[in-house]
């Protein structure tokens, strides 16, 4: 057929000459390459060969077929990709800035052209500091009680013994006696014995007729004892056989020491523990992460749940928060666990607490256990894009993938 | 009509690109939010050009981060004389090369692979199959089968090769531009686009 078109050629110099068109019929249907007079000639040619023209068909469905097939990178390794840029400009700029501040202190045109300066200023240096160093250890004076918390004796300094006061709940601490008798190495120690100044507002610097025990043991001696300079020192909670909840131990903190002991169903137990978590700015962290691991058995009870909730928002310390949320994920609907989860991704400044609530999201989103909303989806694509954590930016990708494709697979 | 038409285009693109020019002076300027926007404008495309040059998705990853640092560290001499995207797609492009040029095996052209729910491994073409075949279990197949072949025609290029051919059909530029991202020139860029193309049909007009 072509050569019937190439008016008396022969067919391997029509061949060949085909060939020289090559160039240019793979230039235009790449489009945009090819000036006018170019097209114009290659259009004229095309016309009169069926073989180039055939050709040039071809190779524009090859090309539609490549480009058919080109797909878009995959979102979650561009998420990925995105997450580690971020990460490394960070790291850069900090570098950066490192660097710079050196460069101010040491430059290098300072000392790299004086070896010999360099290496006796670096002598002297060594020398004052082999000096001096020794003499500065052996005398520095006790580090002071921070102002924040005034830090009382230690239970160590002081240990708290305890003698039975009532049969129930109340042991009176006597000061000179061996500590925590019989709890030995069972006592899982929830907190150190640190105890904080009794603030004015606290319910035991009122008169006792303003602490009532929810649920007084009968003969309860705790409305009996001068509780004004009392606070929490320490809370120890003992194990206890399976599905019994642990054994609370609070040492109280007063002029004459005192612990409390029962398991959190007691009433003082755990209006002192509620009291704890509502007022956690009155407390150590390690106080106030013994009430939130005491409290978590009896999460589903409204009250605690309630103060477990207060502490996930307001507590100050991230590990208290983190149990918090431990806590209350076995406990809540999922729907307001979802809500908190998202909360404490969104308002927790600490890494840690996001990473344990988008942990949690995820774990609640394999197992189908959350309904996806448009408000979680949009935070959680947040997260995905914005936040400063490169895990999270990264789990709450899966986290957003998962609810969609469950989304998807519902309708 | 279409007059006035190319007109409004011409003056959109024009205050697109002062825009951008803007963008860029705030970046240069330490701005890293305006750094931040340009690497969202742009990061889909060059992840896309460091898959189908490196073609393995961790090589690909490494590709761009380094990429976006070197434009990060060097955008203060980024004086205007091409376009931000071409400036940037030049360091792309010779930083996908290097990595190619670093590789002391023959695994690189592997299609990068990506683990999915249970646990098993579908390369990078495989997986644009699956996205892109309807429901349909046969045209799924014809999908991956023809991913294969495709995948198995790009291996017959050269890296240099398979960068232009990325370059012109998948981010339409100009050989031009392209001639000078690589740092060779136009005529150059015209040869390997050529003679890609002519692997490419050589190994895919089979099965057409």
């Amino acid at each position: 057929m072509s050569q019937n078109r190439k008016f008396g050629r022969h067919e391997g110099e029509a061949r060949a000459a085909c060939e020289d068109w090559q160039p240019l019929l793979s230039l235009s249907a790449a489009g945009g390459e090819l000036d006018p007079a170019e097209e114009s000639r290659l259009s004229a040619h095309l016309a009169e060969c069926a073989e180039c023209s055939d050709d040039f068909a071809c190779e524009k469905q090859t090309l539609a077929l490549l480009a058919a097939q080109h797909g878009e990178p995959d979102a979650a390794l561009l998420a990925g990709c995105r997450a580690g840029l971020q990460d490394a400009l960070d790291r850069d700029e900090d570098r950066g800035w490192i660097s710079r501040s050196l460069g101010i202190l040491l430059p290098s045109s300072w000392v790299s052209p004086r070896p010999a300066w360099s290496a006796a200023i670096l002598l002297a240096i060594g020398f004052c500091v082999g000096m001096l160093a020794p003499r500065l250890l052996i005398h520095q004076p006790a580090a002071p009680a921070t102002a924040e918390h005034h830090v009382a004796p230690r239970a160590v300094s002081r240990p708290p013994v305890l003698l039975a006061r009532n049969s129930s709940s109340l042991q009176e601490t006597a000061p000179n006696q061996p500590s925590l008798q019989g709890a030995g190495n069972q006592a899982v120690e929830a907190a150190s014995a640190q105890a904080v100044p009794l603030p004015a507002n606290s319910p035991f610097a009122s008169a006792p007729a303003s602490y009532a025990p929810s649920n007084p043991a009968p003969g309860s001696a705790l409305a009996a004892i001068d509780m004004r300079q009392a606070t929490v020192a320490g809370i120890n909670l003992l194990p206890s056989g399976a599905g019994v909840p642990p054994e609370v131990r609070l040492q109280l903190a007063a002029p004459q020491p005192f612990t409390m002991q029962g398991t959190i169903d007691d009433g003082n137990v755990r209006d002192v523990l509620l009291y704890v978590l509502r007022h956690g700015d009155l407390f150590s962290p390690d106080v106030r992460l013994g009430a939130v691991n005491a409290l978590s058995p009896r999460s589903q009870d409204p009250a605690v749940h309630s103060a477990l909730s207060h502490a996930l928002r307001q507590d100050a310390s991230p590990a208290v928060r983190v149990s918090a949320l431990q806590a209350l994920d076995s406990s809540a609907p999922q729907d307001l666990v979802a809500r908190m989860l998202l909360d404490a991704m969104s308002g927790d400044q600490d890494p840690g607490v996001r990473e344990q609530a988008i942990d949690t999201l995820r774990s609640l989103a394999d197992a189908g256990q959350i309904a996806p909303s448009d408000h979680m989806l949009s935070v959680l694509k947040d997260h995905m894009r914005n936040d400063p954590d490169q895990y999270i930016r990264a789990q709450s990708a899966a986290v957003v993938r998962e609810l969609v494709s469950q989304q998807t697979g519902n309708q | 009509m279409s007059v006035a038409i190319e007109g409004d285009a011409r003056q959109a693109a024009l205050a697109a690109a002062a825009e951008e020019q803007a963008l860029v002076r705030k970046a240069q300027s330490g701005d890293r939010l305006a750094f931040d926007e340009l690497v969202r404008r742009y990061d889909r495309d060059v992840l896309r050009l460091a898959l189908n040059v490196v073609h393995q998705a961790d090589e690909a990853r490494d590709v761009y981060q380094e990429s976006f640092l070197r434009v990060y560290r060097n955008l203060h001499r980024f004086r205007f004389e091409c376009s931000f995207y071409t400036w940037l797609y030049r360091i792309v492009t010779n930083t996908a090369l290097d990595h190619l040029r670093r590789r002391t095996t023959r695994r690189e052209d592997q299609a990068p692979e990506f683990p999915d729910a249970d646990g098993a491994t579908h390369d990078f073409f495989d997986r644009q199959a699956e996205d892109r075949a309807s429901a349909s279990p046969e045209k799924q197949l014809l999908g991956q089968e023809l991913n294969r072949h495709i995948q198995d025609a790009m291996k017959s290029l050269s890296p240099r090769e398979r960068a232009v051919f990325e370059l012109k059909h998948y981010h339409g530029l100009r050989l031009r531009a392209i001639g000078e991202m690589l740092g060779t020139s136009e005529e150059t860029a015209k040869n390997s686009l050529f003679r890609a193309t002519k692997k490419l049909r050589a190994k895919l007009d089979a099965i057409r």
